[in-house]
């Protein structure tokens, strides 16, 4: 029972009606029954021999009032559940685009990104404690979730790890993820954060309130978007905005020894191409950076790296991905190339082989869905004669992180081609299906687990959990089916969970990385608990207390 | 025969007596031996004649035989007058069946017994002082005068023994059976009533007027509890503790009743207003008699 749809009047129609009641039931109880007796003298004598019990007498009847009062209200405000913030619903997801343009602001103004971040980071300081907030960093192809269960601080530290892509954001994909997350999930609002026009597509079904924040509408901004090699360096900048930006493109050789630059001066709208010459006596270009005029330049936009040992076509990414690249290309000298032809898809090649497949042996093979992303995924592949990441040939088991700067937490689960289902150790999810419970069964739940000792995950959901992938195989452009691996966070990937009290559909977030490899000792993590609203805490205490009250009350009758 | 005694009530106290050792003189001759020797017919004993004495009381025969005077003196019987004081109170009237209804049909029950035996009876009723009263009843009519006086007889307001024993202290009444018919519930307690009745020169008897709800109230729990006489409220929560601490109270208030009643010699009888009232005196008659 919710009565959190009820405006405010209603409310406190409510809650007077409520004291009403509570006060005409004391008045009934309080008011005594009158008997008329020969004399009171033997009966000042016995209360003058329990003068002791006078003051607790005198006070016990207002007492039970006022806790009957608090019980009726604090149950009233448990049930509207108040928040700080009336324009925002209960539960928000927000949608983070990270565009090329975000990294941009108006001259010398924080970037829009930055504003997104500020604003979103100010949305999270009025959120109760009771309310559920998604953060969806929305890439070139597919998403970053940070979904419902994780916490505050791991929320907070995605937003900040989050950076501009190289490529524009699927914000309809986004969008899709946020509606597949919203579930059945009543009163959830969508907040965009984008520097462009954002509606969700029809099909997505989002049937939401959507918010688009607009970011940096003043300002003109551009971002590369392409680097690509052909003796000169030719360099495609996206310029947005209303007004057209000044930049400076700079090339970043691997010698350090000369910088080769070229300003511009003006960048028309849309897409342009620009030449830049190759630094002096260094073939290899470690980054190319677009800088504002007056800036210095250290702000890192796009980075590119060039291999002259293959006329290959040059790759383009940005922030971070760009040294985890090198030291994975500098980690395995049998590794001469990576590339990607299109978003999702990682050509891998050797020096020996440099027209097949992998050579044999543990290979550690950093890639993600959109290739280019800051914070690319991890696969690992066992001792596979051939890996492909695309092939995703026969069952095999793979290591799913998250983040390839964390240090690399794993924790297996198994892929079943043959059903294309993925068991997942129920290590990895986390109290979802309890925190969403009603407070009654919720404190069933509870009481069932402290007082029979049943461990929360035995209670809501089976040892291992089956997930089932409902979209249709994902075709690229060369008509091949690509693996389970991107489809795995695919937007539109829906999860049933079949527990034991029943099947329930979920979206398909990214494994935990916080979860161990092995179930964790305690049956019953605090995750797994069911959370109780301060002021669901405070009905309960209020329903002691009155309990307690009239016990007393019982007690000192005579029966 | 009245509603509020009926007739077999009267008619059971036939065979009941009051009697006493030694009466005060003066009075109505009676059947009560008086302290000094009169002219009755049973023979006490001879005296040397003095000047004055009745010559119609010398002893001719002692007188042939001696020459000397002897008056002859007998046992002199007389009256005991019986004073009954009902108590009207309020705290004795608003319960029903009323303890003073209980207490009219005692003070009734003595007067019929004592008129029987041509005693005087003196009906006083009394509140917060003395009320409307019937003086020296005697005779065939008495008991019907004094019939329709107590039933005409309404609530008196606040008891005070204090104040309405002062007031009976002060009559010229000749030494008697004082009966005190009465809940005993004076605002002062128990000391007060002693304090008003240890000075009376008459003997007496207590009649104390109790219901079965005095020592075990039919209320519990939260209670606002009203003085019938004063109108004062008293809001309490009663507890098995404070129900043994009233009791305890109650029993206090008996024994000191029942202590100043053995200290002076006189009857002390509990009459329950919702019982018949002549099974209960009956045990103050042994053998048909009680000694006052």
């Amino acid at each position: 029972m919710s009565l959190q749809a009820w405006p405010l009047s209603q409310l406190l129609l409510a809650l007077v009606i409520g004291l009403l009641c509570v006060f005409f039931l004391h008045w009934l109880r309080i008011r005594p029954h009158v008997h008329r007796v020969p004399t009171l003298l033997f009966w000042r004598i016995a209360l003058a021999s329990s003068r002791e019990r006078t003051l607790f007498r005198r006070f016990r009847h207002p007492l039970a009032f006022v806790l009957s009062a608090l019980l009726v209200a604090s149950l009233l405000v448990a049930l509207a559940d108040p928040r700080t913030s009336p324009a925002i619903g209960r539960t928000r997801v927000f949608i983070l685009d990270t565009s090329p343009s975000m990294a941009l602001g108006a001259d010398g103004a924080p970037s829009r990104l930055d504003l997104a971040r500020q604003e979103i980071r100010a949305l999270l300081g009025q959120t109760g404690l009771s309310d559920d907030t998604a953060l969806i960093v929305a890439l070139p192809f597919g998403a970053r979730v940070v979904g419902f269960e994780e916490s505050r601080a791991e929320l907070e530290a995605s937003l900040a790890a989050a950076a501009v892509s190289s490529g524009d954001s699927d914000l309809r994909s986004a969008f899709f993820l946020a509606a597949a997350m919203k579930g059945s999930r009543p009163d959830v609002s969508i907040v965009v954060f984008t520097d462009r026009d954002a509606v969700p597509p029809p099909e997505a079904k989002v049937e939401s309130s959507v918010a688009v924040r607009r970011q940096g509408g003043g300002g003109g901004d551009a971002a590369i978007v392409g680097v690509f090699d052909h003796g000169m360096i030719r360099v495609r900048v996206a310029a947005y905005g209303e007004t057209s930006p000044r930049r400076i493109l700079l090339l970043d050789p691997a010698s350090k020894t000369s910088v080769s630059s070229l300003e511009i001066a003006t960048i028309p709208d849309g897409i342009t191409d620009y030449m830049v010459s190759r630094p002096a006596l260094c073939p290899q270009v470690l980054s190319v950076r677009l800088e504002p005029e007056d800036r210095a330049p250290m702000n890192d936009v796009g980075r590119v790296v060039l291999d002259d040992g293959l006329s290959s076509v040059p790759v383009a990414f940005a922030g971070g991905a760009a040294t985890a690249f090198g030291s994975l290309l500098n980690s395995d000298p049998r590794i001469r190339a990576l590339w990607a032809e299109e978003p999702g898809i990682l050509n891998v090649r050797s020096v020996d082989s440099p027209g097949g497949s992998l050579v044999p042996g543990p290979v550690e093979v950093a890639v993600s869905s959109e290739f280019g992303s800051l914070e690319p995924w991890i696969f690992v592949a066992e001792s596979l004669p051939a890996f492909d990441v695309e092939g995703a040939s026969g069952a095999r088991d793979v290591a799913l992180v998250r983040d390839v700067r964390g240090g690399l937490p794993r924790s297996l689960a198994r892929f079943h081609e043959e059903t294309r289902t993925l068991e997942v150790p129920t290590g990895l999810l986390d109290g979802e299906l309890l925190r969403r419970q009603p407070l009654v069964s919720s404190l069933a739940l509870l009481l069932c687990r402290r007082l029979a000792g049943i461990p929360a995950k035995t209670v809501v959901v089976d040892s291992r959990l089956r997930l089932d992938f409902d979209p249709s195989p994902i075709m690229n452009s060369s008509g091949l089916l690509l693996g389970p691996q991107p489809v795995l966070w695919s937007p539109t990937n829906v999860a049933r969970l079949e527990g034991r009290f029943g099947t329930r559909e979920i979206a398909i977030s990214p494994p935990l990385p916080r979860a161990p490899a092995t179930v964790p000792s305690d049956p019953v993590p605090d995750s797994a608990r069911p959370k109780l609203s301060p002021w669901e805490w405070l009905a309960i205490l209020a329903l002691l207390l009155v309990a307690l009250d009239s016990w007393f009350v019982v007690r000192g009758r005579i029966p | 025969m009245s509603v509020l005694f009926p007739a077999e009530f009267l008619h059971a106290l036939a065979t009941l007596r009051i009697s006493t050792k030694r009466v005060p003189a003066g009075g109505r001759h009676a059947e009560h031996l008086a302290r000094q020797a009169g002219p009755g017919i049973e023979f006490r004993d001879h005296r040397a004649y003095v000047p004055g004495d009745d010559l119609r009381r010398v002893d001719w025969n002692l007188y042939l035989r001696f020459r000397k005077l002897f008056l002859r003196l007998a046992d002199d019987v007389r009256d005991l007058p019986l004073y009954l004081v009902v108590d009207l109170s309020e705290s004795s009237s608003f319960e029903d069946p009323p303890r003073s209804r209980a207490g009219m049909q005692s003070g009734l029950m003595l007067a019929t017994i004592a008129n029987a035996q041509h005693d005087p009876v003196s009906v006083f009723t009394f509140g917060e002082k003395l009320g409307p009263r019937l003086l020296n009843l005697s005779g065939r009519s008495a008991i019907p005068r004094l019939l329709p006086f107590l039933e005409s007889q309404r609530s008196l307001g606040r008891t005070d023994f204090g104040s309405a024993f002062a007031e009976f202290t002060s009559l010229p009444l000749r030494r008697g059976l004082l009966v005190v018919i009465s809940d005993f519930l004076d605002r002062d307690g128990c000391e007060g009533v002693v304090r008003a009745l240890e000075g009376q020169r008459h003997r007496l008897l207590l009649l104390k007027l109790i219901r079965a709800s005095d020592r075990a109230p039919l209320f519990a729990g939260d209670s606002r509890l009203v003085d019938s006489e004063s109108g004062s409220a008293l809001d309490l929560c009663i507890t098995e503790e404070v129900l043994a601490r009233y009791l305890e109270a109650v029993a206090a208030f008996d024994h000191g009743l029942r202590t100043f009643a053995d200290q002076r010699g006189s009857g002390f009888v509990e009459v329950d207003s919702e019982k018949d009232v002549l099974p209960q005196l009956e045990p103050l008659f042994a053998d048909g008699v009680y000694r006052a």
